[in-house]
């Protein structure tokens, strides 16, 4: 019994390290810029990121999975893995995930067991979305397709989110200030961020007078349409410079810049869920209840792997429960105001129907108990679909490693976190997925 | 939605479940902004409706103001512009109770 226990923590604590990270140079209207040419600059992109101070050949790269919603609609191209696996020297195989808006955060999954399971050692998970060839109503469309298609007819994704705003407002007490507080907060988060899409800040009152998209959801309760691509690199590897000899055809050089794994910043947990993808099958419609089920997933495995980790570390014990209350920082699936006040409540940020209140009493911010989006979220950063759910872990894990910048009561000073949360969401609540990150 | 063909042959068999039966209205949104093909309509109302213990979601007839707690009725309308080659998109929507 004993044996097996200890081949089950020796299993779970090989975390999966994020060794590189990148985000396209801003997301926004890139109308200069193709779906292509998206995909090439992010895996330039992370690769550079890696080898910029370390000995990294792109060989190492054994696989890569590339996240994406809606390219055969939006850009008529289809078959993406082979785009992305062609721009690295050796074909690496390649797999394209499709999730809706959660696209790049089951991308990371995928990556993740292949990892776990010990197929590869070293993976990239890369997200894209070329979304702004199309005007606004028709990408209303094409993003309407990852609603129940047969069964919610005439719905947009705005109308969705409006009805789980209604529910929040009628069980809560939910106000227009306190949608606005979200949007608010978020665009302001952005200012400091040289990726977002907007960097402008806004007034309560400029938000709830915004023009009314479906009620009670106004444009500013609304995260954009954006292109943009993200990319991580992750490995298991533990020491050692990442190339082998054996599996590059022996064809490199020896090197001296090893990567410092042990200061990567770390998965220790993660946690997939889903539920109808119909509004009208849900339990509740206050909760979305794949988020709370991914949260308590991720939490499980956190504790088992910081448990594990500790007792590896040292004799002095195992430390308590690993909470909600130990994250500092998150980026949440804020596509609407509504989207965030559901997310900080259901995963266990606040208590439910306090979440909304929270907000507009500053506590999500930086100063506040823990800081929701501080890249801006969905809503001001942007949302260039695919990318999403692998921007959120790119973002935090620069985050992790080198801190933020904020602005102190004479000084701009770095604040640093020890543990992040990602939350990214598909379509109006059928897919969730959460990973916990740890520096 | 595209009405083709086999759509059709697929729908058809489940409108007369809602045809002139009635509901209550558990949340409703007013739409302003929609794809092209719904254009036409705008305004309308998306809502979930209850009828015989069971949810479901439809759209409204243009203009009709729906509203948590009303009762409504199920009506076979057009749902969505089609050219002039293709089948005229019908499909269930909600006016309210006389």
């Amino acid at each position: 019994m004993k044996k097996q226990n200890e081949k089950s923590v020796d299993k779970e604590v090989k975390l999966v390290k994020i060794i590189g990270s990148y985000v396209s140079d801003h997301f926004g209207e890139l109308w200069d810029k193709s779906l292509n040419d998206l995909i090439e600059e992010a895996v330039l992109g992370v690769v550079e990121s890696v080898s910029e101070n370390n000995d990294f050949d792109p060989k190492e790269i054994e696989a890569v999975y590339i996240a994406n919603m809606a390219s055969g609609i939006f850009n008529n191209q289809l078959h993406l893995n082979a785009i992305v696996s062609e721009l690295l020297e050796h074909f690496p195989p390649s797999i394209r995930v499709e999730g809706a808006c959660a696209s790049g955060s089951l991308a990371m999954i995928a990556a993740q067991d292949s990892l776990n399971s010990g197929r590869y050692k070293t993976v990239m998970v890369l997200g894209v979305e070329k979304m702004t060839d199309f005007n606004s109503n028709e990408a209303t469309k094409v993003l309407s397709s990852a609603s129940d298609y047969s069964f919610e007819y005439g719905s947009t994704f705005p109308a969705l989110y409006a009805l789980l705003a209604k529910a929040h407002m009628h069980k809560y007490g939910t106000t227009r200030e306190h949608l606005s507080a979200v949007s608010v907060k978020n665009h302001r988060h952005a200012l400091s961020n040289s990726k977002a899409h907007f960097k402008k800040s806004f007034t309560l009152k400029q938000v709830s007078e915004s023009s009314m998209v479906a009620d009670p959801l106004r444009l500013l309760d609304c995260s954009p349409v954006s292109d943009g691509a993200s990319a991580v690199i992750l490995s298991t590897k533990n020491s050692g410079k990442l190339l082998d000899a054996n599996k590059a055809g022996g064809d490199n050089k020896a090197s001296s810049g090893e990567i410092d794994y042990k200061n990567k910043p770390k998965i220790i947990g993660f946690g997939h869920a889903q539920d109808y993808l119909s509004l009208a099958k849900r339990k509740s419609l206050t909760s979305l209840s794949a988020t709370v089920k991914a949260t308590r997933n991720a939490f499980k495995q956190a504790n088992i792997n910081l448990q594990a980790c500790n007792s590896l570390r040292s004799t002095a014990g195992t430390r308590a429960e690993f909470t909600a209350k130990d994250i500092e920082v998150a980026e949440v699936h804020d596509c609407f105001t509504i989207a965030e006040i559901l997310a900080i409540e259901d995963l266990g940020f606040f208590k439910k129907g306090t979440g909304a209140q929270a907000t507009l009493d500053g506590k999500t911010t930086f100063g506040g108990d823990v800081v929701i989006n501080p890249s801006g979220g969905l809503k001001a950063c942007g949302h260039p679909v695919g990318a999403t759910g692998v921007k959120q872990i790119a973002y935090l894990a620069e985050l992790l490693e080198k801190g933020i910048k904020i602005e102190g009561d004479k000084l701009e000073k770095i604040k640093n976190f020890k543990y992040a949360l990602a939350h990214n969401v598909g379509g109006s609540g059928a897919t969730v997925v959460v990973h916990i990150l740890e520096k | 939605m595209q009405l083709n063909p086999a759509n059709y042959w697929r729908k058809n068999k489940n409108w007369s479940n809602f045809v002139g039966k009635s509901g209550e209205v558990i949340f409703a949104t007013r739409i302003e902004i929609t794809s092209p093909e719904l254009q036409t309509f705008l305004p309308y109302c998306f809502a979930i409706v209850e009828m015989e213990g069971e949810r479901y979601e439809f759209m409204g007839e243009k203009g009709v103001e729906l509203k948590k707690g009303d009762e409504v009725e199920f009506v076979f309308r057009k749902v969505s512009e089609s050219d002039n080659a293709s089948l005229i998109n019908y499909g269930i929507k909600l006016v309210l109770k006389k």
